[in-house]
This record gives structure tokens, sequence and C-alpha cells, in this order.
């Protein structure tokens, strides 16, 4: 799974528990739409910390980072090492 | 009448200065202008400030009134899974942080034994509203002009003003401290009662309701019976519903938060509907030749994490270290404000607290992601009261980026 691929199961799996939504699209509105609450946000940073070795910085605790899927995968890679090919 | 220190208001910050200085010999009297017990909001205590009463020698009387016990505070979200819990905690001498308690009381009858412990200490308590102050030739302040019950006035020299007069800032209303900014906030409003027949916890402590920025409510145990809800909303909010105070009150304690709402489904009484506006100010000169302010007399913040009566505690004590060291050895004495010093001393702690108040409006995801996880400790050393630390917690330094970055977000808003 790529990265855009793992933060859609998780939030459909763990922050959604199924609640009927089985899809979200990368351009889909998580914050504004309410598909993240705040306690929903917390989980995400801390998913992203462990699954992806990288650190949310304080200032980057802003719910518009995390607006949509799109976003929060290219914030994880400008985190991300990029591996020389 | 003569003494060393004339304190005016006998509320917790005049009552802490008057116990402190009493226990190190020196003389005092406090000037209060009502009679006692009289009704008073400000009821939850920070951790510290629970030690602080211990300090002052009141446990006892503490626990013989059995006040609710207080282990934390709970803030709730929009929605009741959506919450955060700060214990209240110590630090061990070794630096660890503790389990500790605190209280919830009721402010009429706490207010009052804190008097009667002034009193048994001996200090007289002068029933009368202080109007103004005496002056030497250089602005020295030298005592207090007071307005006795009987109409008579009556001048009590001194060698130190301690202005522990609370919301009625005196000593910055007579133009002998600096003047009055606004606060922050300002423009709210808090409406509150006390009542009766409220679905409790099975362990009793602070709770405090978001419901969105600005608007909040509160619900503090403050003996067996009686509980004391408060809500706040910004003022020009409440005018657009053109209600009385009570109206408002009462509708929105049945709509304004789930966790609330569940739990006055089935009250027996409420009590009077008191008001409070226009708390929030800050006076940026409050100490100088022959006076110190402390607590509310110089800066209230905001009341969402139950601050004053810690300030005003801690102030009064450590006014009560500076006069000593002050009287001892007339240290400073020509220096233009002798009481420089403590006074950016007491500014520090009410920084950091405006600080923590300022993140949890302006990044609530921020403040709670640093309240649960990352921060956690720093965050109960803040909620403590801990507020005096020269270098800021890492905790305080991050809350301070965020509100730095919030503040500038602020600016292109507005440029543009
Ligand atoms: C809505 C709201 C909720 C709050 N909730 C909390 C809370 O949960 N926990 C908390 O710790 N704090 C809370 N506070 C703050 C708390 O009420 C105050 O910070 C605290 O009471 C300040 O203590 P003080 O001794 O400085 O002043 P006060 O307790 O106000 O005492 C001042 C005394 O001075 C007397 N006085 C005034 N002028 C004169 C005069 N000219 N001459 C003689 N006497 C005079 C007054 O009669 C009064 O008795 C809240 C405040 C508000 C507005």
């Amino acid at each position: 799974m790529n990265t855009e691929q793992i933060l859609e199961r998780f939030i459909v799996d763990e922050l959604l528990l199924g609640a009927g939504a089985e899809q979200i699209g990368v351009d889909d509105p998580l914050v504004s739409s309410r598909v993240l609450d705040s306690l929903g946000l917390l989980r995400m940073v801390t998913f992203i910390e462990e699954r992806f070795g990288v650190t949310i910085e304080d200032g980057e605790l802003i719910p518009d980072n995390f607006e949509t899927i799109r976003q929060i995968t290219e914030m994880i890679a400008s985190k991300q090492p990029t591996s020389a090919d | 009448m003569k003494t060393q220190v004339a304190i005016v208001g006998g509320g917790p910050g005049g009552v802490a200065s008057a116990i402190s200085l009493a226990n190190k010999g020196i003389q005092s009297v406090i000037i209060e202008k009502d009679q006692f017990p009289r009704f008073h909001i400000g009821e939850s205590m920070t951790g510290e400030c629970g030690g602080l009463v211990r300090k002052l020698g009141l446990e006892t009387e503490m626990l013989q009134r059995q006040y609710p016990v207080k282990h934390g505070v709970r803030v709730y979200g929009q929605s009741s899974e959506n919450t955060f819990w700060i214990p209240v905690m110590k630090r061990s001498d070794e630096g660890e942080l503790e389990e500790t308690t605190t209280w919830q009381v009721r402010r009429s009858d706490f207010d009052k034994m804190l008097l009667d412990k002034a009193k048994s200490l001996g200090v007289p308590i002068i029933n009368g509203k202080a109007t103004g102050v005496i002056q030497a030739n250089d602005s020295t302040v030298t005592g207090v002009e007071v307005r006795l019950e009987n109409g008579e006035v009556e001048m009590i020299e001194s060698e130190m003003v301690i202005d522990a007069s609370g919301q009625a800032t005196f000593l910055s209303n007579i133009g002998v401290a600096g003047n009055k900014d606004r606060g922050k906030y300002d423009r709210q409003l808090a409406l509150y009662a006390h009542v009766t027949g409220a679905q409790r916890d099975e362990v009793d402590n602070t709770l405090i309701f978001y419901e969105k920025k600005n608007h909040w409510g509160w619900f503090i145990p403050i003996d067996d019976e009686t509980v004391s809800i408060g809500i706040v909303a910004p003022t020009d909010y409440y005018k657009s519903y053109g209600e009385t105070p009570e109206e408002f009150f009462k509708r929105k304690l049945h709509s304004f938060h789930p966790e609330i709402t569940r739990r006055v489904a089935n009250l027996e009484s409420i009590g009077e509907v008191h008001a409070s506006s226009n708390y929030s100010y800050h006076i940026k000169e409050f100490t100088g030749k022959g006076f110190i302010c402390v607590g509310d007399s110089h800066r209230f913040i905001d009341p969402i994490f139950s601050f004053g009566v810690h300030f005003s505690i801690t102030e009064g004590m450590m006014a009560a270290d500076a006069i000593e060291a002050y009287l001892a050895d007339g240290q400073g004495r020509e220096a233009e404000n002798p009481f420089a010093e403590l006074q950016s001393h007491f500014e520090l702690g009410q920084d950091s607290i405006e600080d923590l108040v300022d993140c949890f409006w302006g990044n609530p995801f921020a403040f709670t992601f640093f309240a649960h996880q990352r921060y956690r400790e720093d965050i109960i050393d803040l909620f403590a009261g801990r507020v005096y630390q020269k270098n800021p917690s890492p905790g305080l330094a991050a809350l301070r980026t965020v509100n730095a970055q919030i503040a500038e977000q602020n600016m292109t808003v507005s440029a543009d």
C-alpha cells in the first residue's frame, strides 16, 4: 500500500469504525466536513508519527494541514528522506 | 491609626498577605467594605493553591468543612467522547509528578474562614471602604483613607499598602497604579448560579465544557448538595437574544452541551443567576514606592482554567516576603520602584497562563495534542500553577510557538 492508501484505511477502519463510508477520495475534505473531529486528528497524528517514523512539528499541528489525504501525504513525503535513484 | 502594612480588601489575596505578614511578625490591618459572608465567584482551586492553603495553616479547617475534593479537571470538547483529563499533581522533592488533591469551595464560606483566620492572628479588620491614599512629597504611598460604615473618615498611616481589592482595582482607579488595559477576553459574559439536584459523577471534579470558540461552561461541586454551573459566551451573542440573564441561562442549561444537559435533567432548584462581564484586563504598572497590587487588583485574564484564587494567594504571599526584606534593610528604597523585580515575577506567572488560555482558544487541536500527549507533564505543571520558571518548559515554548503562528495569521488576514 502507498501512503495515500494507508491513510485511507486508517481513517475508514480506525476513525470511522466502518460507519458507512468505505472509501475516501484523496481530495475529499476531512476536517471541514467533520470526517475528522479533533480527537480523530489527534489519533491521526500519533498514527502518522508511529507508522511513518516522522515528526509532526508543534507549529504544523493546524487542522488545515490535515484537510485532505493528498495534503497529509505531501506533508509526510516532505519529511521522509528522499531515496537516491 | 498606624500600622506597618495597610491591606485593602479581605478576599483571598488580602488575607493571604495578612497571614504571611503575621507569621513574620509584621503588623497589618485589613480594610474590607463588605460584611462577610458575602457571595463571590471563583470556586475551583489549582493544585498549588490547595498546597498554599495548607501552608497558610488552614488544612484542618478545610477538612472540617468537607469541601468537595478536586482530583483534576475534565475538559469536554464538542462531543462526550472528545475529552481530556488533567489530573492535579504536585512535584516531589526529586521532581517527580505525584498525585495530590485540591478543593472546590463555596466562596462566601471559604472567604469568611480566611478572614477569621487573619483575625485570630491579631489582624484588625476595619469595616469600611478605602477611598484614597496618603502620599509623601515624592509620591510614596504612606497610608489609606477609609470611609467607615458610620460615615466617618479614618486615616490609616502605614509603611506599605497592599491593594487586594479584586476587580475594583482600587489603586489603578485613583491613579496611583497604572492604567487599566482591556484584556483579550474582555467581551465575554459569564452567567452562573448555584443549583441543587444536579447529577454528579462518582468522584467530584471540575468539569469544563467547550461548545465553540469563546463559548464554554463549568460545573463545579461546592458542597454535598450544591453545584456551581456557569455559562460563558460573547456579550454580543448574549445580547442578540434579547433575553434576561435568567432566561438565557436556563435555556442554555438544557441546550448548551450534552454533558451539561444530562446532568441538569432533574434539578431541584436554581439559585440566583449572577453575571460578570468586562472581567479581563491588565494593569502593567502595579507596584511602586509604598505599594504592591496583588491578584485581581492588577490583572485578570480569563476564568476558564481556574487561576484567580491561585494568583491572589500566591502573590499575596510573595508580596509579604518582599515587604519583609524591604522593611528589614530598607533595600531599594531609593530606587524608582523598589518592587520592580517582584512586578516582573508576577507577570512571568500570569503571562504563562495567558499563553495557555490563548493556545486553547486559538488552536484547540494543537492544545489538546500537547495536553494529551506531547507535553503532558508540562501542561499538568501549568494547570497546577507551577508558572514561575525563568526558562519556559518545552510545553510552554510549544504553546508560544503556536500562539505566535496564530498572531501572524491574524495579521495576514487583517492585512488582506
Ligand atoms: C466568571 C468567573 C469565574 C471564576 N472562576 C474561578 C475559579 O473557578 N477559580 C478561581 O480560582 N478563580 C476564579 N475566578 C477568579 C476569582 O473570582 C478571583 O480571581 C479571586 O476572587 C480574586 O481574589 P482577590 O482576593 O484578588 O479579590 P476578591 O476575592 O474579589 O476580594 C476583593 C475584596 O476587596 C473588597 N474591596 C474592593 N474594593 C474595596 C475598597 N475600596 N475598600 C475596601 N474593600 C474593598 C471587596 O469587597 C472584596 O471582598 C473567576 C472569576 C470570574 C469572573
